[in-house]
């Protein structure tokens, strides 16, 4: 091998950005978009002097002049054709900001098996490449406990080429501390961000005060809230066997033990459906779009079927 | 407490695998979660289901230990430690002890020895101090008074007596194995070669001593008849090289104070050689004295009794006069009378006279010593005769054997059959098939003027056959000397060894060639004479003189047989501070109970805990 192909070979390596998503995902991906309603804010750039107009290429109406219009929205056509001066009135461009926040605490870790983060990632790079696929805004975020002021933000992206540094982003999100929805929530109201659609990607076992109050928040704010809670088979299945078993809590360390049977098993699975109702009724009493993705179904269920199905993608 | 097999202990590391399984089971067992918030409502384990598994591997542990410790063989002695430790001193005295080491001697290193190990003992330390040559001597009861242990160990000189130092060692382990010795430290110069290695491993060792160097006389061999002249007497001087390097010595014998043979030897390693004296002129005492540089003096001195002449008459009754060739060959000096039965019974009582009858019967009342061979048996015809006897048995107590039991040939030709008197006392009898005869018997034994031997077979047929015979030779010579005894020889002892004393009925008091004096009860019939020399016995007035020799042969090869192979050998070092050494008893079967017993309970547990499962 020759010297600038070795080049070339390093060269090549470096620019390629990390596989979140396989290659043949990408077409699919490409026919789906975020069909929620969310809230839409004037395009940057297209910002309207007074609050009746705005610059911008669509006329959205007309009105007759009146004294102290800017001469040049006059339609000089209309007035000598109708002998009538009117004023013409621009639509700004509207758009629609994606935050898209992955819960990196180690309870998206806690099973090695079925890691949770991983899976969140994948979905956070499908649904930042839907926005970008369709030059909206995207922006990404992962909030932890660990995390300074309990929350990362990436830059807003919108050109479909900023996908590389959405995937790098999220390649180098790894777990650590604990839930903290509040940071999360906290990061978007203090920065006074434009209003959009909040997803977030979480396992939401926490207990649920931690969870509304910051959804709660961020829906008196005018957010659209998309709560997907990733949902691992050993969160419904722990134990295949055995009987006495010690517990870590994969954030606190904390220990206790438990004695595993039927009636343990029944116990559990009753508090893990109390808990998850618990959060679907609250997302239906605040308009929050609660989804339970199973992540054992995979990915290409997720995006195909279970986010379709909620109406999160259309 | 000790353990006699501490490498078993290595098994112990199987405790780190047991509790490694333990905590890899538990570890396994952990499990991390999500949260705990959602199992806030399941019931925790049963306490005493976690503490059973606790104590399953508290038992695990103590079955293993049990187990380790019963490979190890734990003991424990006897005795408390507060009295300190005995310790028993055992001093070689034995002949080669005096050889020469340079400028001291095998017994002085010795002694130094002995004295650095009562130095390091410990003031609550006991020492018992005991001697061995020819016996295990106590020479300091057990004492914790280190001046008179050192003054006993001054007093002490070995003798010239040989060694028994393998046996008082197996007497002296079987002191220590009952407790009364707690640590054995044995000064020697090891040259015995049959030291019992298994006793010696239990033992400190001070081996003392290396040179091989010594040129001995071992035995001055004087061949002569009870009744030959000292012209015809056969003397030889037997000397030998004990060490591994040529030897030169000088050779002189003298003869009641007249020199002999003087030569000169030069003998190689390992070589012996036989000196043949001259012509001897007179009776009385052979002395050989060996001049050489050697180690070991005691053994270069030798003496041998040439006994003066005591003709005796052999006064011959027999049918025939044919058969008398056969005594005149065995008998060179003794006068033999060819007589007629009533010319010889008429010549008897002149001298001393052994009357023979071959073949035919003593007149009755017959009082003079005789030998009665192959008597005509009271039956006429084949039923008072046997054509064939094996010997049967004999009477080891009886006189006829006091000086030697002759190996006889196994059968004997032509036995008649005659009947006892009833004061006989038969020494010898024979089997013919079932029956059991007596082949050899003595009357009147207690009168020597009358005392009659006879022989119920052809004696002079065995004595014709060849020299192989010499077991019967030797049994006609000793009957011989039963009819007429010899007169008192001169005593000729080795030191070491038991010696009678004169017979009397007082004290006996004996004056030793190293002017000690010891006196001896009048119970007293014997003692042992320890160093070579003259030594003079005075019992009821009567004065009696004894030669006593240095024990020769083992004793005089002084090579150390112990230098290198014993490993305790090795550590020339004085005692360190040792610990004490009881009667041991062994736990090994008490471990194993105990393990099987925690075993059976460790299962019983599991099952308990299965139960519980179920429950």
């Amino acid at each position: 091998m020759r010297w600038w192909h070795r080049r070339s070979t390093a060269a090549t390596s470096a620019t390629r950005p990390p596989e979140l998503l396989p290659l043949d995902w990408y077409h699919k991906l490409d026919r789906l978009q975020i069909g929620l309603a969310r809230p839409s804010t004037p395009r940057l750039g297209s910002k309207p002097f007074r609050r009746e107009s705005a610059h911008g290429l669509e006329v959205h109406a007309y009105r007759p002049y009146a004294w102290g219009d800017d001469l040049r929205h006059l339609d000089w056509n209309a007035y000598a054709r109708l002998d009538q001066p009117l004023i013409r009135r621009f639509r700004a461009e509207q758009e629609s900001l994606t935050y898209v926040f992955v819960d990196i605490s180690q309870s998206m870790s806690a099973d090695p098996t079925e890691d949770k983060l991983a899976f969140a990632r994948t979905l956070a790079a499908g649904l930042a490449y839907v926005c970008l696929r369709r030059h909206e805004p995207v922006q990404l975020g992962a909030f932890s406990s660990a995390l300074p002021e309990g929350c990362a933000l990436s830059a807003r992206w919108r050109q479909r080429p900023q996908f590389l540094s959405a995937i790098r982003f999220l390649s180098e999100l790894a777990a650590r501390g604990g839930t903290d929805f509040g940071a999360a929530a906290a990061a978007l109201l203090h920065r006074n961000l434009p209003p959009g659609l909040v997803i977030f990607l979480s396992d939401f076992l926490v207990p649920l005060e931690q969870v509304t109050g910051p959804l709660r928040q961020l829906r008196a704010r005018g957010l659209a809230v998309a709560a997907l809670q990733l949902l691992a088979d050993s969160d419904r299945e722990p134990f295949q066997g055995g009987r006495q078993w010690r517990l870590r809590d994969a954030e606190s360390s904390e220990e206790r033990e438990v004695w595993w049977d039927e009636t343990s098993r029944a116990l559990y699975r009753q508090a893990l459906d109390r808990h998850v109702q618990a959060l679907r009724d609250f997302s239906t009493q605040h308009g929050v779009l609660h989804v339970v993705v199973p992540t054992a179904n995979g990915i290409e269920r997720c995006f195909l079927e279970t986010l379709v199905q909620a109406r999160l993608l259309c | 407490m000790g353990l006699l097999e501490p490498s078993a202990l290595v098994f112990a590391s199987f405790a780190v695998l047991l509790w490694w399984l333990a905590w890899r089971e538990r570890r396994r067992r952990v499990r991390t979660v999500p949260a705990l918030f959602l199992w806030q409502a399941l019931p925790r384990p049963p306490a005493r289901r976690s503490s059973l598994r606790d104590w399953l591997l508290i038992l695990q542990l103590g079955t293993l230990a049990a187990l380790v410790l019963a490979l190890a063989r734990p003991y424990s002695e006897a005795g408390s430690h507060e009295a300190g430790t005995r310790h028993l001193l055992v001093l070689d005295l034995s002949a080669s002890m005096q050889a020469r080491e340079g400028e001291k001697t095998r017994w002085q290193l010795a002694q130094a020895r002995a004295r650095e190990y009562l130095d390091r003992l410990a003031p609550t330390d006991e020492v018992e101090l005991v001697g061995v040559a020819h016996r295990l001597q106590v020479l300091l009861p057990a004492t914790r008074d280190r001046e008179q242990a050192r003054r006993v160990l001054e007093d002490t000189a070995p003798y010239d007596s040989e060694s028994q130092l393998a046996t008082a060692l197996a007497e002296i382990s079987a002191w220590r194995q009952s407790g009364s010795v707690h640590r054995v430290a044995v000064f020697s110069d090891f040259a015995d070669p049959d030291l019992p290695q298994p006793f010696l491993e239990q033992f400190d060792l001070f081996p003392v001593g290396g040179t091989d160097q010594n040129l001995a006389i071992e035995a001055v061999q004087v061949t002569q008849h009870p009744w030959q002249a000292p012209e015809d007497v056969q003397a030889t001087v037997h000397l030998r090289n004990f060490s591994r390097r040529t030897q030169h010595g000088l050779l002189s014998v003298e003869s009641d104070g007249q020199v002999l043979l003087q030569s000169g030897l030069t003998l190689g390693s390992g070589e012996s050689v036989r000196v043949p004296l001259p012509r001897l002129k007179k009776s009385g005492w052979l002395v050989a004295k060996l001049a050489a540089d050697d180690a070991l003096a005691a053994d270069n001195l030798a003496w041998a009794w040439v006994a003066p002449p005591e003709p005796l008459e052999l006064c011959l009754v027999a049918p025939r006069q044919s058969n008398w060739p056969w005594l005149r060959a065995l008998l060179h000096s003794a006068s033999v009378l060819r007589a007629a039965p009533p010319d010889c019974v008429r010549e008897r009582a002149r001298g001393r006279t052994v009357y023979l009858f071959y073949r035919t019967l003593p007149p009755a009342s017959f009082a003079a010593p005789a030998l009665v061979i192959h008597p005509p048996p009271r039956e006429e015809g084949e039923g008072g005769r046997l054509s064939r006897a094996s010997i049967a048995d004999w009477d080891g107590s009886h006189p006829l054997w006091q000086h030697a039991l002759p190996d006889l040939q196994a059968t004997v030709e032509r036995v008649s059959l005659y009947p006892t008197p009833a004061d006989a006392s038969v020494a010898l009898w024979g089997r013919v098939q079932e029956r059991v005869v007596p082949l050899v018997w003595s009357v009147s034994g207690n009168d020597t003027a009358g005392r009659q031997v006879w022989v119920a077979f052809d004696l002079p047929g065995k004595l014709e056959l060849s020299t192989d015979d010499e077991g019967w030779t030797v049994f006609f010579f000793e009957t011989l000397a039963f009819l007429a005894p010899p007169n008192p020889q001169p005593s000729l002892w080795v030191a070491g060894r038991a010696a009678p004393l004169p017979p009397g009925a007082g004290a006996t008091r004996i004056h030793g060639p190293r002017q000690q004096q010891q006196t001896l009860g009048p119970e007293q019939n014997w003692f042992v004479p320890l160093w070579q020399g003259e030594y003079r016995l005075e019992r009821d007035e009567q004065v009696r003189t004894a030669i006593v020799q240095a024990a020769r042969g083992a004793e005089s090869d002084i090579a150390p047989k112990l230098a290198v192979t014993h490993p305790s050998a090795a550590s020339q070092q004085p005692a360190r501070r040792p610990a004490a050494v009881r009667p041991r008893q062994e736990w090994t079967t008490w471990m194993l109970a105990l393990g099987a017993i925690v075993l059976l309970v460790e299962a019983w547990a599991v099952s308990q805990g299965v139960r519980w499962n179920g429950h």
